[in-house]
């Protein structure tokens, strides 16, 4: 718990470090800047699995998994380069290898013990606008959505999403453009 | 490519989404980053120790036991035509294998912070792989005069005494690639890079040690050493998927 309190401390003492500079102090051997990541990535990447496998109780260690990964990655990482792409990248490779091991695509709208990601609630137009997004990202195909999902919901700029995906960034740009299209014809159909 | 026009309904909805995504994750956060903790505390073992070092050095480590195979094999129990046979020709045989391997080996050690290799990039170095071998086996020969060339005539035997041979010279670079990699379990792409890897050190290997330049025992020992692997991984990670499916 000591720990714990400490690591929240370093966070909030320390509001200003970016997550290169968190991820290199720890690679120098700052143990508290690894939980400070953790606690800054971790609810967000929680939403991506969840969104990526479907199933509430599969997150946890999966999450857990790309941290760890990260962990071993460290010596790799270089003062310049940007940390959000290495975590999504390896998130989604732990996130492939899950689903492949367990014989399933994955992606789905809602999350397979009936949960679905709350938010403070709106008005039933915006609400049944935001299922049909859901749903319509759910049917997209797999390179546009994720496109969508790492640039407009995980927040990462269109450079970053292509090194996530080992894709060019123009090529990225017509994923993105051709997904966006489909979301918004799939809002025009109400 | 700009980026698409702005529709201030969708906006509205994937900034929603957006929200959904940032919003705080159930509690017991410190609890799981106590697990986590705990998970990289644990990370001390000897794969844990070898996969942290940096690609560079895992990749030195590869090129490190690459060389102390095809050395030991030169060394301890090379042909006996080595210093008679062309020059050029063994660059090619034994070279080519071992360079190879070398660059399936690095591809498949990318870190997994980097993303999977392409499917056009793994099927263009397995097909490589699995022609050059091939090709150096339907050749013509360098010279069927040179001591050993033609073999001993138990055609059938002399295969397989090179195979087991090759394949027991591929397995060193094949743990040590297993062992190297990191990230999540290789998937058919990555597992099939670094069984040909491994494959090929063994290629290399029975070039430095096998004289017999008769094609139909190059291509049923020496050439089948890479496929031979493939279908290995290939039963091994259909198994791996087969047995996650029923868990």
């Amino acid at each position: 718990m000591l720990r714990f309190l400490r690591a929240i401390l370093s966070a909030v003492a320390a509001p200003t470090r970016t997550d290169e500079e968190l991820f290199l102090a720890y690679r120098d051997g700052e143990a508290a800047a690894f939980d400070a990541l953790f606690l800054r990535y971790e609810a967000r990447l929680r939403r991506f699995v969840q969104r990526k496998v479907g199933y509430v109780n599969e997150v946890d260690e999966l999450v857990q998994q790309t941290f760890l990964h990260l962990h071993r990655s460290r010596k790799d990482f270089r003062a310049g380069a940007p940390l959000r792409p290495w975590l999504y990248t390896i998130c989604l490779n732990v996130c492939r290898h899950h689903l492949r091991r367990k014989g399933r695509r994955g992606w789905s709208v809602e999350l397979h013990d009936g949960v679905t990601p709350t938010v403070p609630p709106h008005d039933p137009v915006a609400d049944e606008d935001a299922a049909r997004v859901r749903k319509a990202l759910a049917d997209l195909p797999e390179h546009e959505r994720l496109v969508i999902e790492l640039h407009w919901l995980q927040g990462l700029a269109f450079r970053e999403v292509a090194e996530v995906l080992g894709a060019g960034l123009s090529a990225v740009k017509v994923r993105a453009h051709r997904g966006y299209k489909r979301l918004r014809a799939s809002l025009g159909e109400a | 490519m700009s980026e698409p026009t702005p529709d201030p309904r969708l906006d509205a909805v994937l900034e929603r989404l957006a929200d959904e995504a940032s919003s705080e994750g159930p509690d017991g956060e410190d609890a799981r980053l106590d697990a986590l903790r705990a998970a990289v505390q644990a990370d001390t073992g000897l794969g844990a120790r070898l996969q942290s070092l940096s690609t560079p050095v895992r990749v030195g480590v590869l090129v490190a036991v690459v060389l102390l195979v095809a050395g030991a094999v030169a060394i301890l129990n090379p042909r006996p035509d080595l210093a008679l046979y062309p020059r050029l020709r063994l660059l090619f045989e034994a070279a080519l294998p071992g360079v190879l391997a070398l660059v399936l080996g690095s591809v498949g050690l990318r870190g997994a912070h980097r993303p999977a290799p392409g499917r056009g990039m793994v099927l263009g170095l397995v097909l490589i792989s699995v022609l050059v071998p091939v090709f150096s086996a339907l050749a013509p020969p360098a010279d069927m005069m040179l001591p050993g060339a033609k073999g001993q005539g138990a055609f059938g035997k002399e295969a397989l005494a090179c195979f087991l041979y090759g394949a027991a010279a591929a397995l060193p670079t094949g743990l040590v690639l297993r062992a190297l990699h990191r990230g999540p379990p290789p998937g058919p792409a990555r597992f099939a890079l670094l069984g040909l890897g491994g494959a090929l050190a063994g290629v290399l290997a029975l070039q430095l040690h096998c004289p017999i330049a008769r094609p139909e025992h190059l291509m049923l020992s020496h050439a089948l050493i890479p496929v031979v692997a493939l279908v290995v991984v290939f039963l091994l990670t259909r198994g791996g998927a087969s047995r996650g499916r029923t868990k």
